[in-house]
């Protein structure tokens, strides 16, 4: 996948680049937000990673201008630490998704695979399928190899994001953020006891299971090899 | 005090303008009552000086000379003291009747003449001619007029002069107590700045304009030394409570340093590091977002929302962690209260609360979460019948890093209940602690009006 990320700290893009680099991505570098302007208007990039302070031009006017040009490369903004107004202004300059820094690199390339996986235009799937596991979104049902597999309205939710992003890593805030529109991170552990539910009817009784613990990352829904 | 500085006060300033103001109405009218007294006057002695002549003149007509000098003679005695003198002259200029001294010219003149004591008296004279070469003249002192002229410019010029002093005292004490009061702002603003912020401007209790004045200012003053004094204990909580955990860290590094031998034993520690990195970084970032919280500047995101929606969610989320924990988690919520709010700040305020009423009580607690509205106020509540807190201790669990005896031991950061109190503030929603007997209840007071469809 092709990735460009806008940020002007030496340190910090070059743990983006490289991490992003062994997981196979490619990835362009602009140093400032001028650069990260006329890289992204020119280049097909899938993502772009933007910093939302930078040298010159900033990351949310960055996007609002690609916006402008209809650039519809899927943007994660990352920004600084307690700032509890930049969600709501980066989604509105035209992100996708935010991180706080600093996060764990796990964190950014689960979001950065999401993003990339996200259609250019929104396509309304009505089923969702990964091995033997059905999901009816309109009619709210969940099958297993046939046999109906009973949910509660969050479980759903939880199963219906697994499954969008089946064969990725989903971390916990991703799901706290997609399923509870949690913004904080509770103490209690919300997502493991749901989690630990949720594949209590999903796995339990069946052959292999599907649902996966990603030690320090998150969760993984994918079908056996 | 020093006298120039009262003179530059606005108080006197504006009395002096009254002060020449009114003594110059107090000299225009000085000067008119004179000349219109001085006129009347004059214009009474000369109607006098012509009644006596033509009374005169017609005791000539009826009897000749020699009836008009015994006129004369007797008017003269009749009014010994009187204003008014004659002098009757033959036509060879002898003197018939009369003791007039002077005679001047026929007509109307005033005269001056130095008396045998040495005085200088005035008169007004008017000589006629009669038949057959003889004058008669008839004077008057003009002394009582003078007189009467005199009294009244003294009169004013002691009006004048009492206007001025009395005018210009009252301005200076005005103004002396006008710049004693500001003076004492002043003192007390000079103390404040140089670092006494226990001191307050005193209040009269007459409730004047410098009184309410000098309230509003202590308000302030109350005001800014709250905020200091949160502000000093917050930077020495955030100094002592990140310093501890960064010793801890450095410590353990360093003996990882010394005595880890494997690759595996520093895997282990680096590990270990950035769990306890990350939980500081958690610890900062919460302290930042309480303090953006506190800026308020969020209070122009909010938005009518659900509120029965965001504590069903809030509920639903926490349901099987609790229920893990082995506690009960019972819900009270009524549908469809709906309040102007920041849907992501009331969302982590109740999961804040109930984290700390799962995390804090042991098994076996139960929890009950209920949301409800009577005709006036919108009224959450989340209570548990845990081990509670002391009663002294309710203000300070909402205080940064507090941390109540028995949960010292189980993680945590002790800023939950200072985002939720944070959060509450910037809504105006009221949090008040009780005993549950046993346990903790909290209980939310949404502010009055605060529901939106009551707008």
């Amino acid at each position: 996948m092709k990735v460009l990320i806008v940020e002007d700290d030496a340190e910090t893009a070059d743990y983006i680049v490289n991490g992003l680099t062994e997981h196979g991505h490619v990835v362009d570098h602009a140093h400032n937000g001028r650069e990260g302007l006329f890289l992204a208007g020119a280049g097909a990039y899938e993502v772009a990673v933007v910093d939302r302070m930078l040298p010159g031009l900033d990351g949310l006017s960055l996007v609002k201008a690609l916006r402008g040009d209809g650039v519809k490369t899927a943007v994660l903004f990352l920004t600084n630490l307690g700032g509890i107004d930049d969600r709501v202004e980066g989604l509105d300059a035209g992100g996708d998704d935010y991180l706080v820094k600093p996060f764990a690199f796990s964190e950014l390339l689960a979001r950065v695979n999401a993003l990339g996986r996200r259609p250019v235009t929104p396509t309304v799937d009505t089923v969702l399928r990964v091995a033997d596991l059905d999901m009816d979104l309109l009619k709210r049902g969940v099958t297993r190899a046939g046999k109906t597999i009973e949910l509660q309205p969050r479980e759903f939710k939880l199963l219906e994001c697994l499954m969008r992003n089946a064969g990725r890593v989903v971390t916990r805030t991703m799901l706290l953020e997609l399923v509870w529109d949690f913004h904080f991170d509770p103490k209690t552990n919300i997502v493991e006891t749901h989690m630990s539910r949720l594949r209590a009817k999903v796995d339990r009784g069946f052959d292999c299971e599907l649902i996966h613990t990603i030690r320090g990352s998150g969760y993984s829904l994918r079908a056996p090899a | 005090m020093r006298l120039p500085r009262i003179l530059n006060t606005a108080t006197f300033r504006l009395s002096a303008l009254y002060v020449v103001l009114f003594a110059m109405s107090v000299a225009a009218l000085g000067v008119i009552a004179y000349l219109v007294t001085a006129a009347a006057l004059e214009r009474r002695l000369d109607a006098r000086i012509e009644g006596e002549m033509t009374r005169l003149h017609a005791a000539f007509a009826s009897g000749g000379l020699a009836n008009l000098a015994s006129a004369v003679r007797t008017h003269q005695q009749t009014l010994p003291a009187g204003p008014l003198e004659y002098s009757l002259m033959g036509a060879d200029g002898r003197p018939l009747a009369g003791k007039l001294p002077i005679v001047p010219a026929l007509g109307w003149s005033d005269v001056e003449r130095v008396e045998s004591d040495g005085d200088v008296s005035r008169r007004r004279i008017q000589v006629t001619a009669l038949a057959g070469g003889a004058r008669l003249a008839i004077g008057a002192d003009r002394e009582q007029i003078e007189d009467v002229e005199q009294a009244i410019l003294d009169g004013f010029a002691s009006a004048f002069g009492a206007v001025l002093v009395l005018g210009i005292v009252g301005g200076i004490a005005l103004s002396f107590a006008f710049l004693m009061r500001v003076e004492t702002i002043r003192r007390t603003a000079e103390a404040i700045i140089a670092g006494d912020l226990t001191q307050r401007v005193p209040v009269r209790g007459t409730g004047d304009d410098l009184d309410r004045l000098s309230q509003t200012l202590n308000r302030m003053l109350d005001r800014i030394s709250e905020l200091m004094e949160s502000l000093r204990h917050i930077s020495a909580d955030i100094a002592h409570d990140l310093k501890t955990p960064l010793a801890r860290l450095r410590q353990r590094l360093e003996a990882t340093q010394t005595h880890a031998q494997s690759v595996e034993e520093h895997d282990a520690a680096i590990e270990a590091a950035i769990v306890h990195i990350d939980e500081i970084l958690t610890t900062f970032g919460a302290l930042l977002r309480i303090a953006q919280i506190e800026a308020g500047t969020r209070r122009s995101g909010f938005r009518e929302l659900d509120l029965s929606a965001i504590f069903t969610t809030v509920v639903d989320a926490f349901a099987p962690a609790a229920e893990d924990a082995g506690k009960r988690l019972d819900v009270k919520i009524k549908p469809g209260i709906r309040v102007s709010g920041d849907r992501e700040l009331l969302t982590q305020m109740l999961a804040n609360l109930v984290d700390n009423a799962i995390r804090h009580t042991p098994a076996g607690t139960h929890i009950e979460v209920s949301l409800g509205s009577d005709s006036e106020r919108i009224i959450g509540v989340v209570t548990d019948n845990g081990p509670g807190a002391p009663p002294e201790e309710w203000e300070r669990i909402f205080q940064r890093f507090y941390r109540l005896e028995h949960s010292r031991s189980t993680p945590g950061s002790g800023l939950g209940l200072s985002l939720v109190k944070a959060v509450a503030n910037l809504h105006g929603i009221a949090i008040d602690v009780r005993d549950a007997e046993p346990g903790l209840q909290i209980v939310l007071r949404f502010p009055e009006g605060g529901e939106w469809g009551r707008r």
